[in-house]
């Protein structure tokens, strides 16, 4: 039950992002496998800089400490922070473009 | 082989050199008799704050129970393959800064063992909870302060003392979640506002339903002064020196750090790297010294303990620039209340009160200034809560100013926002 809140704030911080960019049209996929979870966003269409400042937050390594320490009171939805505070909680994210949509691929591994 | 040894250096985040300087400093300081019987009185002593370990044993064995302390923890930490990331950073040298006032291998382990039980129990591997072990060591005079006291016959008092401090570590990691809401963030001793309440409530048990009178200590030294300055100022310029000669005196880094807010979650490690942190460290451990210097302070374990703490979160969100707007309404509000002749408890509350720097860093210079005079107001009375129990007595008082600055700084952005959009 845990890692499903972890998973919900981290959907909740991507959304925020999103929405607080002025982006109102993309659809978030979530997939589970049994030792991990894959967040897909498709996307018509995302700014350079954008996307660039996902990928460098998410992309920065994963920090296993913090799996106990403050996570859901600090990813809160503010938008100050947020996508620097699931970096510390997810393992990967990239990007690729199909079908004229761009698809963020957002995986985080089950420790 | 130079090469080598720095690389794994690096890698250690020079932990290794750390323990062998504080090493090195207890086996010159004093001969191996008086380390020994020293080290056992620091074991066996009551702890509670303020405990000079400098004046209840000698500087040798003082030393000593800092370098057991700071290895032992080390060894954990390595032993469950955590990398040494900012916070793991800060709590290592915060445990570093405590073992001279408080913290000793035997009131921790407790403590330990709740953590330890608490994630079996919510079956979570244990290394998940390592920042929490580290910063949960503030809480080892509730151990101490009752299993070595007279408050209760042995063997009662120590059962008490480790019963006390295994419950701590159990409900630590629920709370120190939940205590996040109280302050978003802007508390850097966020660990130390849960052992507040924890303190809080054994303090209240100990008072009320076992009517046990409890004093606090003030034992601090005053025979070591120019030993400590000696030692903190070569100390600091180590990190500073090591810091410049890895970044090839480049400081990009560096001015980039200081831009940040330092609010959590913030690892200055990851973010930028271990030389920028250790530039950055060496700066707070000076600032630190000039503050005790220009204030005319006598230097004692205490004290030192809060310039090293300072340096400790150079790797978590303290840089100079907001820490200095919290110190200085400090000092202000300090000299309006004790004048020039400030106690000890007020010193040690002017270094600690940088717990709140990401606040100025968000919110400014004047609000900074507000936050310590808040902080130095609300002091002695959530002191007073607490009886000496918690070692990180400032985190407490830092999460309670939060809460109440925290909203009106919040309303006020919101409004000038709003304002603007008009």
């Amino acid at each position: 039950m845990n890692e499903k809140r972890k998973d919900s704030k981290i959907i909740g911080e991507l959304n925020m992002f999103l929405l607080s960019h002025d982006y109102h049209n993309y659809k978030i996929e979530i997939n589970y496998n049994p030792n991990k979870i894959i967040i897909k966003i498709i996307i018509d269409y995302i700014k350079e800089e954008d996307l660039e400042y996902l990928l460098k937050e998410l992309n920065t390594r994963r920090n296993e400490s913090y799996e106990e320490y403050g996570w859901e009171a600090l990813c809160e939805n503010d938008g100050f922070n947020g996508l620097y505070c699931i970096g510390l909680l997810v393992d990967d994210c990239t990007y690729e473009k199909k079908d004229n949509k761009y698809i963020i691929t957002i995986e985080r591994n089950f420790i | 082989m130079v090469k080598k040894i720095n690389n794994y250096l690096y890698k250690e985040r020079y932990l290794p050199l750390i323990l062998f300087i504080l090493l090195f400093i207890s086996l010159i300081s004093n001969n191996i008799f008086d380390i020994i019987s020293g080290y056992k009185t620091i074991l066996f002593s009551e702890s509670t704050l303020i405990t000079d370990y400098f004046e209840i044993s000698n500087f040798g064995a003082t030393f000593f129970n800092v370098f057991i302390n700071v290895l032992f923890y080390y060894l954990l930490i390595k032993h469950l393959k955590i990398e040494i990331n900012g916070p793991i950073y800060a709590g290592l040298l915060t445990i570093l800064g405590f073992s001279f006032f408080g913290k000793n291998i035997l009131n921790g382990l407790p403590i330990l063992y709740g953590i330890y039980l608490y994630s079996k129990f919510v079956k979570e591997d244990f290394k998940k909870f390592s920042i929490i072990i580290l910063f949960s060591q503030g809480l080892s005079p509730l151990v101490s302060g009752i299993a070595f006291s007279d408050m209760f016959l042995t063997p009662y008092n120590l059962i008490l003392g480790i019963v006390f401090g295994i419950i701590s570590g159990f409900i630590l990691s629920p709370l120190v979640n939940h205590v996040f809401v109280l302050h978003k963030g802007y508390n850097l001793y966020n660990t130390g506002t849960a052992l507040g309440f924890i303190s809080f409530f054994f303090y209240a048990l100990l008072k009320n339903v076992f009517k046990k009178e409890i004093y606090i200590n003030t034992i601090y030294s005053n025979d070591y002064h120019l030993k400590i300055l000696i030692f903190i100022i070569q100390f600091s310029l180590l990190f500073l020196i090591i810091g410049l000669i890895l970044s090839k005196l480049k400081l990009n880094n560096y001015y980039d750090l200081l831009k940040t807010s330092g609010k959590m979650p913030m690892d200055y490690i990851r973010d930028y790297n271990l030389e920028t942190v250790l530039i950055n460290s060496g700066i707070l451990g000076l600032f630190g010294v000039f503050m005790t210097l220009i204030l005319n302070f006598n230097l004692n374990g205490p004290l030192l303990g809060a310039i090293i703490t300072l340096m400790a979160f150079g790797s978590f969100g303290k840089h100079i620039l907001n820490v200095l707007p919290i110190t200085i309404g400090s000092i202000i509000m300090v000299k309006i209340i004790d004048g020039n002749d400030i106690r000890m408890g007020y010193q040690l509350a002017i270094l600690f009160s940088s717990t709140l720097a990401p606040t100025s860093g968000r919110y400014g210079f004047i609000f900074g200034i507000i936050v310590g005079f808040t902080h130095i107001i609300l002091y002695p009375l959530l002191l007073n809560l607490q009886m000496g129990y918690n070692l990180y007595l400032n985190g407490f008082v830092g999460g309670i100013v939060s809460l109440i600055l925290i909203p009106i700084a919040e309303l006020v952005e919101r409004r000038r926002k709003d304002d603007h959009y008009e």
